[in-house]
């Protein structure tokens, strides 16, 4: 992949290694030789089983772990390397969304004060009118009604809260959303919802999605293209919907034998 | 084939400042020897509840009512806690969601399984307890069963430990099995084959399985009959397959859409963003109003008993047939906005 | 089992309404009853200081009045007088003003210490452990012993007894914030925070702080009572305060030498009033903590 090619992607990751040490001091391998490329509008998936090492993808997709080896390249800037304040720029074009909706809010803090954080953080030089109308258009795109944001998130129920965590993700205007598993700890009807979501906000602002899970019906329901990690290798990849329907590779087949369903 | 549990009139609530409010609302369950029945629902339907009231391992602070609750002989409702400690193990046998908190942890397997046999008051010498524990755990497909026996909790993997839980609940050869979310918290692959070996201990026939799941394909694979919970209510039972396939209750409807291979073919969002905390059970009247899109004024006022439907479906809604049609068939896609 | 919507976490709170069964007087009973262990705590303070601070009695507590020496209580003197002539009841409560005003100012000056090093300690690892095990050291001090020692080398002043509780005390809120704060950095929002870019300072001020307030609002308490019976001891052994200023711990010491003669009245009730206070601040350490616990479950 040329540097032309690396720029018009939103995410880029090539050869990517990281290695751990365990409690006993044995290194072992989180993620082995991983590529892969997001473009504007796409929605990537990562799917595997514990261990696999789906996570920690997207960890270093968001620059919280450096790589041993290899390259990541977020909106044409490598971040290995960067500084505290370049990296800090870089992560204004990201957003994440976490599996427990109430684990990753700030007991503390009202919806108000959860979605502006990221304006906080990059865009200090709003003003309050301002930053409050951008929350408003945040908690409008998750269909959240406004009144919503005085309440705190022992208020809301468990898809509530996952749509102020889906607010909080796009109020500044992401290039890339990393989503890790994030309807896994909802029931099916509100997953259903937030599913639906996800899909009409990536259309209305182009964003790419770095999409996590195990959680076969909902990648599919995404579409766009699909890694199968196992270990921490990619077993095998492709365009979503025909690698999860007639995959070549024997885990892959495994994984789609024991999927499930009512018919 | 006989009864083998019978349940009716179970309801199950709290007092909280001196008033009691109810969490499952007067239930009725039958299941027959060697049926597997499943019941099936979201979080907070009261489902876990109903399975460990059976068992009566309810939660501090829960005060349950039934006007019978009766396993083939046994009137569970009468007989004391001592009498029901002998039951359970021996007769009923019972799986929860997480296999490590349901074994000790500083106790190895064998010594586990001991315990199990001594407090039922099982004669035989410990070599043959040994010789035993070890065939049990080779029939839920551990072969290295003198290793497994031997180890630790901690020293196995979840599915193994799930399996390990999984013998101890069938070693005393229970009649029913009662399974609480026994593969929620477990990978795709193990999932496959712990539900295979729920199915291989109670395929014989000669013992019930009680699953309860929020996993439609789950309770499509093991069972042959079922429940659909919600807000403490049974809304429809019925053949698995015919429940989930032809729903002839809205909530069952809305469930089955919400499979992500469905969504795409639905016109509307089904359910909506859920019922935000406490409201749902401020309402009078069928539960599933707020959020139905066939509620008319009955739906407010009163709520609607379980009645026969087609099939040998049982459905809890005032509509006699739902206006929309049936799971599968193509629809007009809506268009974009 | 994960699912997280329509219903509440765990059984015992799942409980909604049937309308018109609750009615807003009911709950308020029953509120009442739950927070009774804490209302009776601050009611017990809130008397002490009201009356301290407007005089229950028309003597001063800082003229005695040498005719009417060891004089049992009655209508004129509820609760007696002392050798000196001093009417018992007006000191106690004059005392109050001492003794509470310096139990706050130690934990005050205790929390603002504490949490300083609880949080610079929670930010590096292995720094971390040695203060830790440096605050060992503070809190395995007598404290009579630290007490002289300050007094020796800084005077007998009543800024000293501050100074001496701080010490004491501030080790436990060190303690407490750092552990939390540890825990805290491994939660999810925090790590949104961080992949959101939050800076460290706006992790540490926005996120760790205002969740570990609750945790230390239990702990303020019990160290009040502790810092009460701390002030009573010290005041006892003559340290810091000089008469005529009345403390609890000096009257108990001065009226202790009535014990033979039998006149009970000059010893008792400034004990009494230690007791009490002390049993306040405990009440309320237990109703903010059971309540913490309630909503938190650790």
């Amino acid at each position: 992949m040329n540097a032309r090619e690396a720029e018009r992607s939103l995410l880029s990751m090539v050869g990517v290694f990281k290695t751990f040490l365990a409690r006993d001091g044995t290194p072992f391998a989180a993620v082995e030789d991983l590529s892969l490329e997001i473009e504007a509008g796409q929605t990537v998936s990562l799917i595997g089983e514990s261990g696999a090492g789906k996570s920690t993808c997207g960890k270093l997709a968001l620059g919280l772990f450096a790589p041993d080896s290899g390259s990541v390249v977020v909106d044409g800037t490598e971040i290995l390397g960067l500084s505290a304040r370049a990296m800090r720029r870089c992560r204004g074009k990201l957003g994440v969304v976490f599996q427990e909706p109430h684990q990753s809010l700030n007991p503390r803090l009202t919806v108000m004060r959860i979605v502006a954080e990221p304006l906080l953080i990059h865009e200090r030089s709003l003003d309050r009118k301002v930053r409050s109308e951008r929350v408003r258009q945040a908690l409008d795109a998750v269909e959240l009604p406004w009144a919503y944001r005085e309440k705190t998130p022992r208020q809301l129920s468990g898809g509530e809260a996952q749509r102020v965590g889906i607010a909080r993700a796009i109020v500044h205007n992401p290039l890339l959303l990393v989503l890790d598993e994030p309807t896994s700890s909802l029931d099916l009807s509100v997953q259903a919802g937030v599913l639906q979501l996800l899909e009409r906000i990536q259309q209305n602002h182009g964003l790419g999605y770095l999409y996590i899970s195990h959680n076969l019906p909902t990648v599919r329901f995404l579409g766009g293209w699909t890694l199968i990690m196992k270990d921490g290798r990619v077993v095998e990849e492709g365009p979503t919907s025909t690698l999860l329907t007639t995959p070549k590779s024997e885990y892959a087949q495994e994984l789609l034998g024991a999927e499930l369903s009512i018919f | 084939m006989g009864t083998l549990l019978t349940v009716k009139g179970l309801s199950i609530g709290f007092r909280q400042y001196g008033v009691m409010t109810n969490v499952i609302h007067g239930i009725d369950l039958a299941i027959q020897e060697g049926e597997r029945v499943g019941i099936v629902g979201e979080s907070g339907s009261g489902k876990s509840l109903t399975a460990r009231s059976i068992i009566r391992l309810l939660p501090i602070g829960a005060i349950p009512t039934v006007s019978k609750l009766q396993f083939k002989d046994l009137d569970l409702q009468q007989i004391p806690e001592r009498r029901m400690r002998s039951v359970r193990g021996s007769r009923i046998g019972f799986v929860a969601q997480n296999p490590f908190g349901a074994l000790n942890p500083v106790m190895r397997v064998w010594r586990q399984f001991a315990r199990l046999y001594a407090s039922h008051g099982a004669a035989g010498a410990k070599a043959e307890w040994r010789q035993r524990t070890e065939e049990i755990l080779r029939s839920v497909g551990l072969d290295e069963a003198g290793r497994v026996a031997d180890a630790y909790p901690h020293e196995l993997s979840g599915g193994m430990a799930q399996r390990v839980v999984i013998a101890m609940a069938v070693a005393l050869e229970p009649e029913l099995l009662v399974a609480d979310e026994p593969t929620t918290a477990l990978d795709l692959t193990v999932q496959k084959r712990i539900l295979a070996v729920l199915d291989r201990v109670t395929h014989t026939g000669t013992r019930s399985l009680l699953l309860v799941t929020h996993d439609l394909g789950v309770v499509t694979e093991l069972c042959e009959r079922v429940y659909v919970m919600y807000q403490g209510r049974f809304v429809e039972t019925g053949p698995t397959l015919s429940v989930l396939r032809h729903p002839q209750h809205p909530y069952t409807e809305m469930l089955v859409n919400s499979m992500p291979s469905r969504l795409r073919d639905i016109q509307r969002e089904p359910g909506g963003p859920g019922t935000p905390r406490g409201a749902e059970t401020m309402s009078q009247g069928c539960g599933f109003a707020p959020r139905c899109p066939y509620a008319f004024d009955r739906c407010t006022i009163e709520v609607p008993a379980l009645e026969s439907r087609e099939s040998e479906c049982l459905a809890a809604c005032f509509h006699e047939r739902l206006p929309d049609r049936p799971v599968g068939s193509a629809m007009t896609p809506r268009p974009r906005a | 089992m994960a699912q997280t919507d329509t219903g509440p976490q765990h059984a015992n709170s799942a409980v909604g309404v049937a309308p018109g069964e609750m009615r807003s007087s009911h709950v308020f009973f029953f509120r009442v009853r739950e927070w009774s262990g804490v209302l009776l705590g601050f009611a017990v303070l809130g008397v002490l200081v009201t009356a301290a601070l407007s005089g229950p009695t028309p003597y001063d507590p800082l003229l005695s009045d040498p005719s009417s020496i060891l004089e049992a209580p009655s209508g004129e003197h509820p609760f007696g007088t002392d050798r000196n002539g001093f009417d018992i009841l007006a000191r106690t409560f004059e005392a109050a003003k001492t003794d509470l005003l310096l139990a706050i100012e130690g934990i005050g000056l205790a929390l603002a210490i504490g949490v300083t090093v609880g949080l610079f300690a929670s930010a590096r690892g292995a720094t971390g452990e040695i203060i830790m095990r440096g605050l060992d050291a503070f809190q395995a001090f007598p404290l009579v012993v630290l007490s002289i020692a300050v007094v020796t080398l800084m005077g007998n002043n009543v800024e000293n007894i501050v100074f001496a509780i701080a010490i004491i005390n501030f080790p436990r809120f060190a303690r407490l914030v750092r552990s939390q704060a540890l825990t805290l950095r491994e939660s999810l929002f925090v790590q949104a925070a961080v992949a959101f870019g939050a800076s460290k300072t706006r992790v540490l001020f926005r996120h760790i702080l205002p969740n570990t307030t609750e945790l230390i609002l239990a702990q303020v308490s019990i160290g009040s009572a502790h810092a009460i019976r701390v002030i009573a001891s010290l005041t006892f052994l003559g340290i810091g305060v000089s008469p005529p200023t009345p403390t609890w711990g000096a009257m108990i010491r001065k009226g202790s030498r009535q014990v033979l003669s039998g006149e009970w009245w000059t010893f008792l009730f400034p004990g009494l009033f230690v007791v009490l206070t002390v049993i306040a601040f405990n009440l309320i350490a237990d109703g903010i903590e059971s309540r913490r616990v309630q909503r938190h479950g650790t």
